[in-house]
């Protein structure tokens, strides 16, 4: 059993991933089209949907999202939407994956070949995506610990450098006025999407209460700005939409003297890989655990628990196959379409599973009735 | 837990045979790249002259013999000529330590955008580079070895950088800066001239402003030193001023310059100029001893020379059209309408008035009164 923290952690970590990854891409693409309207829209919807979230699946203490289900619906229909949701959640994780060989390969290491810095992130990811949930979270919290301070430190480091334009910020400021679009408020809205993981986690959460709403709101509304405005800042209001990683390029502009490497971009890089493969091992687990249960597997009988370990290696091994063959054939353009598609399917899913919540909780108050 | 720990041990033991990669080659097989110099062909008008300066690894920083190689390569494109180049060495040349980019003058005053983008968008090149002017050429400059050079190449990033000599004559800027200003609407780039002006000596002591891809005008010496009063925050540096014929100098501690834009009336647009300087009295030609009203004479004289001097300076700026300060983006970043703001703005800072107020402040009169 653990404790509420982890549930802010687990929002943290969705958060802070979101500084560097496709999210800032897309919003400052549509930086002078209404980016700013839309991350003023998403705040209130994204928290309105995680509170939602919260108090339904409050209603079913210890169970998670394939427990729920099955009792409330027919078993192939369970079965289905679990299978969907299970693969919907992992992709992100592969989006993550291949993005993060590719900064690998263009920001670190360009003579090691992609392929075998791939293998060593699914081998790390597809062993500990087998954990128990509790240790997963607890090694997120540790991770967390280590990173977020150097996170906080890089965010202070790019706003007071001297050559941060703050008339840049203000130029896309007076953009604001313009109409939000539904591609930037689901990236945006993608920040809190954190929650999304108690579908499995909300099984060993203690007692579950959600207080301190307004922290969570501090917190997106500071990373989604930082997101959009760090990059801008740096690299200019016109010119921030001409990078491919428009966070890695920022970094890349910071200098720190008097210190044993002269670029941050190396703290930087290993901050944001530890961080990319715990989200990976969160969502491979979440996503596992998913799919196992729309097969019907259930983990709280011991015969089923040994034959559920075996039939788990296949579907990580899967995982990581789709991960290797997707790797082959995707460019950068494809990997950031493919980043839009998931985006905004995700965002239909998530209002989508708010609404089967909303449908179970109904069914269960009618079935005591 | 058993499978994990088999699972982890063969994956340590895997990993071993990736350590030697066949892609890696060792530090001593590397050559550095530390400055490209770029200069137009004196034969093909197609052509650009490449120079790289090279160091040759060395153990003991603190020996002082440091070596350095200059190889020069005429090529349509700077990829060519890399490539080129590399059959010209025994070692594999590594970009990751290169610092610096020389724009010989008459390329400069041609079209950088071509090698500039090159900068960015190549992976092992820093954002971090410092991009300079060389008069007359880039080569020539890559061809002075000061004697105090410690470590190969590298007392051009000691001058360019904030880390060595503190000029007030030297610009600093990074090639992220000019490739901001490059796109940015309303803000034009500047780079620093070096020039080499003796057998070991280089003289940086002037800016040039380019329009988005050529330089229109290199500034005086002491023009320079005026821009970077407004470019840079607690310059030091000096200001003479005679009184009666006699001579006082000030030394600088801290100097703020901030700017806003009126546009109340159409028609009399004034950019004013606020400036604040702290200073300290350092040379002196009248042996009396100083009264506070001498002081305050020193002073208003002083506020009020540079006051001018400062105006036009920003006249001439102004006249040729180029705006490196960035008064056209602070324009857009406090104006809404952003369809026109830019068009109006032309129209403004061709007719704007500049008013500069300094104040100086004499602190203190040194060890003697």
């Amino acid at each position: 059993m653990v404790r509420n923290k982890y549930f802010y952690y687990l929002f943290l970590l969705n958060a802070t991933i979101n500084l560097i990854n496709y999210v800032p891409r897309i919003l400052i693409t549509d930086r002078f089209d209404g980016a700013l309207m839309s991350i003023a829209v998403s705040i209130p919807i994204g928290t309105l949907l995680m509170f939602t979230f919260v108090k339904l699946i409050q209603k079913f203490p210890g169970q998670g999202l394939p427990e729920i289900f099955r009792s409330v619906m027919p078993k192939w229909i369970s079965g289905v939407l679990l299978v969907l949701y299970g693969f919907a959640w992992y992709f992100s994780s592969v989006i993550t994956l291949i993005s993060f060989v590719d900064i690998t390969s263009r920001y670190i290491s360009p003579d090691v070949s992609p392929f075998i810095v791939l293998s060593g992130f699914l081998i790390v990811v597809a062993l500990s995506a087998r954990l128990d949930s509790e240790s997963i979270l607890y090694g997120l919290e540790m991770i967390l610990y280590m990173t977020v301070p150097i996170i906080a430190y890089m965010c202070w480091r790019v706003f007071s450098s001297p050559y941060f334009s703050w008339d840049a910020v203000r130029q896309v400021i007076t953009h604001a006025w313009n109409m939000p679009n539904y591609k930037s408020i689901a990236a945006a809205t993608y920040v809190y999407t954190g929650y999304i993981n108690m579908v499995v986690f909300n099984r060993i959460f203690h007692k579950f209460k959600f207080r301190h709403v307004w922290v969570i709101v501090v917190v997106s509304m500071l990373t989604l700005l930082i997101s959009v405005f760090a990059p801008i800042g740096i690299l200019g209001a016109a010119g921030a939409g001409a990078h491919v990683y428009p966070a890695f390029s920022a970094i890349d502009s910071l200098r720190i003297r008097y210190f044993i490497i002269e670029r941050m971009i190396y703290i930087f890089y290993v901050v944001y890989m530890s961080l990319s493969l715990v989200n990976s091992i969160i969502h491979w687990h979440v996503g596992k655990e998913l799919i196992l249960g729309g097969f019907g597997f259930k983990s709280d009988q011991t015969e089923s628990v040994d034959k559920k370990r075996k039939v788990e290696w296949w579907v990580l091994i899967l995982f990581s196959l789709v991960v290797f063959v997707l790797s082959l054939f995707i460019n950068q353009y494809i990997l950031n379409d493919m980043a839009i598609v998931f985006l905004d399917i995700r965002f239909a899913g998530e209002l989508l599973l708010i609404a089967l919540l909303f449908f179970a909780v109904w069914k269960i108050r009618r079935k005591k009735a | 837990m058993k499978v994990l720990r088999q699972g982890l041990i063969y994956v340590m033991c895997c990993s071993l045979l990736f350590l030697p990669g066949c892609d890696f080659r060792d530090i001593d097989l590397r050559l550095f790249v530390l400055v490209i110099g770029v200069d137009k062909s004196e034969n093909n008008p197609d052509m650009h002259r490449f120079s790289f300066k090279i160091a040759v690894p060395s153990g003991d920083p603190k020996s002082g013999e440091e070596n350095s190689l200059l190889i020069t390569q005429e090529s349509a494109s700077v990829a060519e000529a890399i490539r080129e180049v590399k059959s010209k060495v025994d070692k594999e040349l590594d970009f990751g330590h290169c610092k610096g980019i020389m724009y010989g003058e008459a390329f400069a005053r041609d079209n950088i955008s071509k090698i500039q983008d090159w900068t960015v968008r190549r992976r092992d090149m820093q954002l971090l580079m410092y991009p300079a002017v060389a008069v007359p050429t880039a080569e020539a400059v890559l061809k002075v070895q000061p004697s105090t050079e410690r470590i190969a190449g590298n007392s051009i990033f000691l001058a360019l950088s904030e880390d060595g000599t503190e000029s007030p004559f030297i610009i600093r800027t990074y090639s992220f800066d000019l490739a901001r200003r490059m796109t940015e609407v309303g803000e034009d780039p500047i780079m620093p001239v070096v020039e080499a002006s003796a057998e070991q000596i280089l003289t940086i002591n002037k800016v040039a402003l380019l329009d988005k891809k050529r330089v229109k005008v290199i500034m005086s010496p002491d023009e320079t030193r005026l821009y970077n009063l407004l470019y840079s925050r607690n310059l030091s540096t000096n200001f003479g001023t005679k009184i009666d014929g006699q001579l006082y100098e000030v030394n600088t501690d801290r100097t703020r310059a901030r700017y806003n834009i009126v546009t109340d009336k159409p028609g009399e647009e004034a950019i004013n100029y606020k400036i604040r300087i702290t200073a300290t009295l350092e040379e002196k030609e009248d042996p009396r001893q100083l009264e506070p009203r001498d002081l305050d004479a020193i002073e208003a004289q002083l506020s009020k020379e540079i006051g001018q001097t400062v105006k036009k300076m920003l006249e001439k700026i102004q006249k040729t059209g180029l705006d490196p300060l960035g008064f056209g983006l602070r324009y857009g970043g406090t104006h809404w309408n952003n369809q026109t703001e830019m068009q109006d703005w032309q129209a403004i800072y061709a007719r704007a008035k500049f008013n500069v107020s300094v104040k100086v402040k004499i602190k203190s009169t040194g060890f003697k009164r």
